[in-house]
């Protein structure tokens, strides 16, 4: 899982920290993440088999929603152009059981991987 | 401002292994929710904050810190970093961690700036630390030899780099060893920091790297939770040498200024458009200077 979220980072480089964390279904997970001005960021998930379900939102210092991933057909990968420094907070959701799976309780590795761009100076 | 100050109870899994329930302090501006939209948009930011049940604190990696500081266009003296001979120094495993930390930083500094002779000296002291953390499958000779083929491409270096930090890091959160992961990570990120604070500029543009360090505040204030959450007594002199650190940076002011952001759903890209200006004086950088330096040097003693 982290050899092949690294390469679907490409061509942005990876930044070396892999997010690796256990869920159930329909648990969250937070991610307090600084991202910088003048870059280009690539926010990747890769959930196995929840893979294409996780939903994935991004809010601001001021704990404002600026990102939900639902909204963009629940894209597992997403592009973005920070123009300040600042801290971001990335909520990640295991699906839950009445989204398409009626097997027994989900439970799984969720990764997250981030690359940056360097073309967008500031 | 007013603010109000919640907390939650989460469950910190991942940082420090272990299932111990924690408080997360989340400090929310509720000046700015005037509008009823606003207000909705608040209700359900706290809703959903309160059920993410497990919390990571992240620091910028070396290859992202050595990636700012080459941008300023300043140099460095290779001199100043540690001593990558020095390995029969650390005798604890949470020593050689912190020191494996401080040389992966060395790595990507001198990958990055173009020192590939050193590079190979550092990625050496990393394996040698490496191997005397018992940490296996991550500096094997496949990884060394593509290493010495690409000296000259820095573009793979870093990309090497990148993924033996990782590799180190998780295998360190798979072996439930996760103290250990976590102080490679504060060890590679002060490195980071003192190798800013004693970049060598033009005077002129001594400010945009004083910038660059100031703008490090939130990253400071991450690696403090991520240390108090581990709840490790190794980390306590550090933690207590971080939060003098911190009130120096507190002299340090963001002043963010919102703006619009947009969506381009053909190129599945957002653009978040806060600006940001960072007041930092001279006075505050030298203080920084000298205190990151300091802890610097105790980690690396």
């Amino acid at each position: 899982m982290a050899k092949k979220s690294v390469k679907d980072l490409a061509p942005f480089r990876f930044n070396g920290t892999l997010h690796k964390v256990q869920l159930s279904e329909g648990e969250s997970a937070e991610v307090s993440l600084v991202l910088r001005g003048g870059k280009k960021y690539r926010i990747l998930l890769n959930g196995g088999r929840a893979s294409g379900k996780l939903n994935f939102k991004i809010y601001d210092r001021h704990q404002a929603l600026v990102f939900d991933n639902a909204k963009h057909d629940n894209a597992q990968s997403w592009d973005f152009e920070i123009k300040a420094t600042q801290e971001y907070y990335i909520v990640v959701t295991y699906p839950s059981g009445d989204e398409g799976y009626n097997d027994t309780t989900m439970r799984g590795c969720v990764a997250l991987a981030v690359g940056f761009l360097d073309d967008n100076p500031q | 401002m007013r603010k109000l100050l919640y907390s939650v109870a989460t469950l910190f899994l991942v940082a420090c292994g272990g299932e111990d329930t924690k408080q997360k302090d989340i400090t929310v501006n509720v000046d700015a929710p005037q509008k009823e939209e606003e207000r909705a948009v608040y209700a359900r930011t706290l809703k959903e904050l309160k059920n993410a049940s497990k919390v990571v604190y992240t620091l910028p990696s070396p290859v992202e810190m050595a990636d700012i500081l080459h941008e300023t266009k300043a140099v460095y003296d290779v001199a100043i970093l540690n001593d990558p001979n020095a390995i029969d120094n650390y005798i604890t495993d949470f020593k050689r961690s912190l020191n494996l930390g401080v040389y992966f930083a060395d790595l990507s500094f001198t990958s990055m700036f173009d020192y590939p002779q050193e590079a190979m000296k550092f990625m050496g002291a990393a394996q040698a630390m490496s191997d005397e953390l018992n940490i296996q499958g991550v500096f094997t000779d496949e990884v060394m030899m593509r290493l010495e083929e690409n000296m000259s491409n820095k573009d793979s270096l870093m990309d090497i780099v990148a993924s033996t930090y990782m590799d180190t890091d998780l295998y360190l959160q798979d072996n439930e060893r996760p103290i250990f992961a976590k102080a490679i990570l504060a060890g590679a990120w002060m490195e980071g920091l003192y190798i800013a604070v004693n970049l060598k500029t033009e005077s002129e543009r001594a400010n945009i790297i004083w910038q660059k360090i100031g703008e490090q505040k939130p990253a400071l204030i991450n690696l403090v939770k991520m240390l108090k959450e581990c709840e490790d007594k190794q980390f306590d002199s550090m933690i207590a040498e971080l939060e003098t650190l911190v009130t120096i940076f507190d002299e340090v002011k963001l002043d963010y200024k919102s703006d619009t952001n947009s969506t381009d759903e053909a190129s599945k890209t957002t653009t978040l458009g806060t600006s940001l200006k960072v007041d930092i004086s001279e006075d505050t950088y030298k203080k920084i200077q000298a205190k990151t330096t300091e802890i610097r040097n105790l980690l690396t003693e």
